[in-house]
Order: C-alpha cells, then structure tokens, then sequence
C-alpha cells in the first residue's frame, strides 16, 4: 500500500508538470527547443537525468558489484568530459551558434554549419533507426520494475509506462521533458545521496569501508567463489584487472570509454545547450551537473562493489554469487539490507532515473524524423511541431516493439543489455569530428564533415555487426552471413574482436575528417562562417585564397 | 589511501571527487559571466 500511495504521489506530479509544458508550449520552438529560455537548475538537472538512466544505476551498478570498483573510471569520464568538458567548451559554442543559425535540433546545427541537408538527414537517419534500441534498453528497465512491484504481466507493465512517458511528452514537448526531469532529478539526487550515506556509515566509515572490501578478497571462501573471474584478470574489488585480460579490456574498452566519450556527441544532450539563453546559465549549470552525475554513477559503483561486505556477512556469498545476476545485484541489496521505509523511495528514483532518460528519447527520435529527415531533408511541408509529434509517434512504437520482443526471443536480450554503449559509441563515431569541426575548425570543408560522419558510421556499423563479438553474437547478422559470430574468431587476429568499436570507429572518423580537412580547399563562404561564429571569439584564421575571417 | 590498496583504484577515485569539484569551483567563479551581450 505504501509503495503505491508513493508512486501515485510522484505520477501525479510528473503529470502535473507535464501539464505545466503543454500549457507553456505556443510554438514549434518552445516544443523544440524551450523558447530558449530554461533556468540553469532546470537544465542541468534535467541534462544529468537525462543521461544518467536506470541501466547507469542498476547495470553498471550491477557491474561494479562484480568488477570492481574500477568502474568509478567511468563516473570520472562522464564528470569530466559529460558535465565539465561537455559544457564548456563544446556547450556554450553550441549554444551559441544554435541561436546565431536558429537550430532547432543537433543534426540541425551540424547541418546548417556546414550548409548540408543530407548532414541534416543523415544524422537524423542514424538518430531514428538506433535510438530505439537504446530506448528499448530504457523501457524495459522500467517495465521490469513496475512488473516485479505490482505483480503484473510484462506486457501490462510495458505499456503502462511507455504510454504515462509518451502522453507527456507528445503534449509538453521538449518544456513537459525538462520540468519533470528537473522534478526526477531532484528525486533521484535524494535516493542516492542517502543510500551512500546509508552504506558507508553502515560500514564503519568511508576507509573502514574500502579497507573491509580489500580484505575481502584475501579471505579463502571468496578465492574460491571468484576463481573463475580471477582467470579472467580479476584481482579484487579493490584492484584494477589484469592488463590485458578479457575482463581488463571489458571494463576499459567498452564501459569506460564506450560510454565515457560517447557522451560528448549525444544529441539528446547537445540540444539541451541550446536551450539556454546564456552562457551564464551554462557556467551555472556547470555545478549542479558535477555534484549531480558524482551523487548518480558515482554513489551506484561504490555502493555496488561494497554490496559484496553485506551480502558476504549475511550469505557468506559474495554478491554475484548471492544474487545469480549483475542486475540483480542492486535491487536485491536494497530489499535485503536498506531499511524498509526506504525501499519505495529508492525504487521511485529507478523509474524516475527511466522516465526522465525515455522522455528525452521519443522527444529526439520525434524531431530526428519529423524536423530533420521529414522536413529539412527531403522538403517536407507542416508544421514542426506536428512533424515531430508524428515521428515521435512512430519512434515510440518502434521502441516499445524492440522492447515487447524481449519477451519472445532469447536474442534480442542481450541486443537490449549493449543498447545503450552501442548508441553512445555510434554516435561519437558518426558525429564527434564533425562536431569539433563545426565548433571550432572554421576552415573544415563541408565534404570533410560529411564524409567523417559516413565513414565513422560505416565503420562502428561495421565493428559493432561483424567484429565486436559482444555485440555481433547477439545481433547475429554476421553469424547469418558467414557462420561464425566474428569475423575475427578464428584468425590469429582474434583478440580484435574483444575491442570496442569505438576504438576503431572514432580514429577513422578523426582520420578522415582531418586528412580531408588538410587537403581539401575550405568551401563554406565567408558570410556563412560570420553568421556561424558570431559571437563567438575565436583566433583569426586565415583561408587560402580568400579574405581574412574575423569571428 | 583511502583503504583502497592499488593506487590506479585511489587515483580514480580521488579523481572523481575532484573532477566535481572542478565543476563547482569553475561554475561558482564564473557564476556572473557570460549573460548574453557578452561574448565567449
């Protein structure tokens, strides 16, 4: 009863502020882009929320309880570069030239930068067709959740929450999306700020605390329950893999850097820059979205790996071991050993953690359709906001059909659990040189940006379908094309397919776009890059065979 | 440091600790900078 008077609470006033946007929304811009005007709380509360969703508490949370607290390399990363790196120097440029070029969306910038509809509308392909995988991976984190707390069909939980996300965002726009996840964010900041709390102080303090997980290792039981992770290049909680295992490069390919750099050129979060009036709200943002994004990844990595000492104390089994699954790990540590008043609360921030990240995700695949494939690409007539409504509508039934086929096919299991570093690496792939270039490289012809993004794609496509065998297995095509799950299996060049496509994928990408950039003659007119970088102080640059320009 | 024994592992974490703070102390001295008729 109380869990459901608490979630009742929360769905209310989720509904509340939906309403609030649909009553603020006038025009294509404030469903787009806010009117411009969003308070620096808002934003980046709702940027922080929007990145960080329940796979990042509950998944990698999950992980850490196996892996170790090496995982905190990822809460480092996405500090640095999603929030401080982010916001600073890719942000207010954003923001900037967003306002100066009147974008609406994040293939929108890049495609008129570089005066290039099928920029535009490649980006917006790439956007559409991979984002409901990612979206997918979200639902069913939260359909899973609302399943196993009211005792209901999958398919039931599953619609229930695709349908409360869709029906707020489909009428706030993208003002519905930033109060409620300012709304989320605050909830999810108070859920994790006590479970660290809770944890550390359970466990004698914060030295007392890693000092007890270190020695946790040396004790002959968990030697014993770990062996077969310790072959793999396990070392402890508290230790780094061994260099060069398959467990070293899991946690350091493909979850420190898939998801640590792939932030950057995500555009659900991009456009967020654009929704500021001024720097100063960016500068502003900046402190909230650092204390937030430590209090999210950080607080779950840490409570994760110290979950060991509680389930070890009580099972004498080490969590994984405990719980007989990562993403189990979590959720069972909080039924098990946080006080029961605080259950509810937590599992409130887990759908809040859901919803703020799956808003975000129809609101961009809406506007990746309607504004830039429909629209700007193709020429399409109507309004933006009715546009981006209906490709949200389409997006949204893509996404819960990836997500209703879980329960159907083995496969598409593990398709969803590499949902999200497949899009984040896909993204920084396809458009993270590109985006620099638009940014700062005024000389950067257009078919340097352009065939960057393609050849990137081309590439992490490739990578993630036929090599990467963490990914290829699960997607199959290549097992389908060649019988085998890699293309690398086999081959004394075998250990390619533990790397992850981002490792590949991104210097082809940077290659390309700078070569091209070297050899090509610069292509986009004086007047256009005035427009561009008004503003926008930059250093002289000369361009061959042309006037100086002075941004 | 810290009960962490493998410095890779404390330096991580410190890290993460002072990457936030970054963000504060950035934010906090920049708090005024930056409204619209300036430039970056």
């Amino acid at each position: 009863m109380y869990i459901a008077v608490i979630i009742a609470i929360y769905l209310l006033i989720t509904a509340f502020l939906g309403y609030m946007g649909y009553k603020r929304t006038k025009t294509s811009a404030d469903y787009l882009v806010a009117g411009r005007q969003t308070h620096p709380l808002v934003m980046a509360l709702s940027y922080g929320a929007t990145f960080i969703s329940t796979s990042a508490i509950v998944g990698f949370g999950g992980a850490a309880g196996q892996l170790g607290l090496g995982l905190l390399g990822l809460t480092f990363l996405n500090i640095f570069m999603g929030i401080f790196i982010a916001f600073v120097f890719f942000g207010k440029r954003t923001r900037k030239m967003g306002h100066n070029l009147d974008a609406h969306t994040f293939p929108e910038l890049l495609g008129l930068r570089f005066g290039s509809k099928f920029m535009q509308g490649f980006a917006g392909v790439i956007i559409f067709v991979f984002m409901p995988i990612y979206a997918a991976a979200v639902i069913k984190g939260g359909a899973d959740f609302l399943q196993s707390y009211f005792n209901i069909s999958y398919q039931v939980s599953l619609l229930t929450f695709v349908a409360v996300v869709a029906v707020y965002v489909f009428l706030g726009g993208i003002k519905g999306v930033m109060y409620t996840d300012a709304f989320q964010g605050f909830l999810m900041f108070v859920g994790m700020t006590f479970l660290i709390i809770f944890t550390y102080s359970s466990l004698g303090g914060v030295t007392s605390a890693h000092q007890q997980l270190s020695d946790l290792f040396n004790n002959p039981a968990v030697k014993e329950q770990t062996a077969l992770l310790t072959k793999g290049g396990f070392n402890g909680w508290t230790s780094m893999p061994r260099f060069g295992t398959p467990i070293w490069w899991n946690l350091v390919s493909t979850v420190v850097m898939g998801v640590g750099i792939g932030v950057l050129a995500q555009p659900q979060l991009a456009v967020r820059f654009m929704m500021v009036k001024s720097n100063r709200e960016l500068n502003r943002a900046v402190v909230s979205g650092g204390i937030f994004i430590l209090m999210m990844t950080g607080v779950a990595f840490m409570v994760g790996g110290l979950s060991n000492l509680f389930f070890f104390k009580e099972t004498g089994k080490v969590a994984l071991a405990a719980v007989g699954g990562n993403d189990r790990i979590i959720p069972e540590f909080i039924k098990a050993f946080v006080p029961e008043w605080f259950g509810p609360i937590f599992l409130v921030t887990l759908l809040a953690a859901a919803m703020s990240t799956l808003s975000s995700q129809f609101h961009t695949m809406g506007t990746a359709l309607g504004r830039d494939v429909y629209e700007k690409s193709m020429g399409g007539k109507g309004s933006s906001m009715k546009l981006s409504k209906a490709g949200m509508l389409v997006g949204v039934i893509l996404s819960t059909g990836v997500a209703w086929l879980t329960t159907y096919l083995d496969v598409s299991m593990a398709i969803i659990a590499t949902g999200t570093s497949l899009f984040f690496g896909l993204c920084a792939a396809s458009f993270l040189p590109a985006y620099i270039g638009a940014l700062y490289v005024k000389r950067m012809p257009r078919a340097a940006a352009k065939w960057g993004m393609i050849c990137g794609f081309i590439s992490s496509f490739f990578w993630i379908f036929f090599i990467h065998k963490k990914e290829s297995s699960s997607l199959q095509l290549c097992a389908l094309l060649t019988g085998k799950p890699s293309l690398a299996e086999g081959t004394p060049l075998a250990y390619l397919s533990m790397v992850d496509p981002i490792f590949i994928a991104l210097p082809v990408s940077i290659i390309v776009t700078a070569v091209l950039t070297v050899v090509l003659k610069p292509d986009i007119e004086i007047v256009h890059l005035e427009k561009c970088f008004k503003g926008i102080r930059t250093k002289r640059a000369k361009i061959p065979g042309d006037a100086v320009v002075n941004g | 440091m810290l009960g962490l024994s493998d410095p890779w592992i404390w330096s991580i974490y410190l890290l993460c600790i002072l990457s936030s703070a970054l963000c504060v102390v950035y934010g906090l001295l920049n708090w005024n900078r930056g409204a619209e008729e300036e430039q970056e």
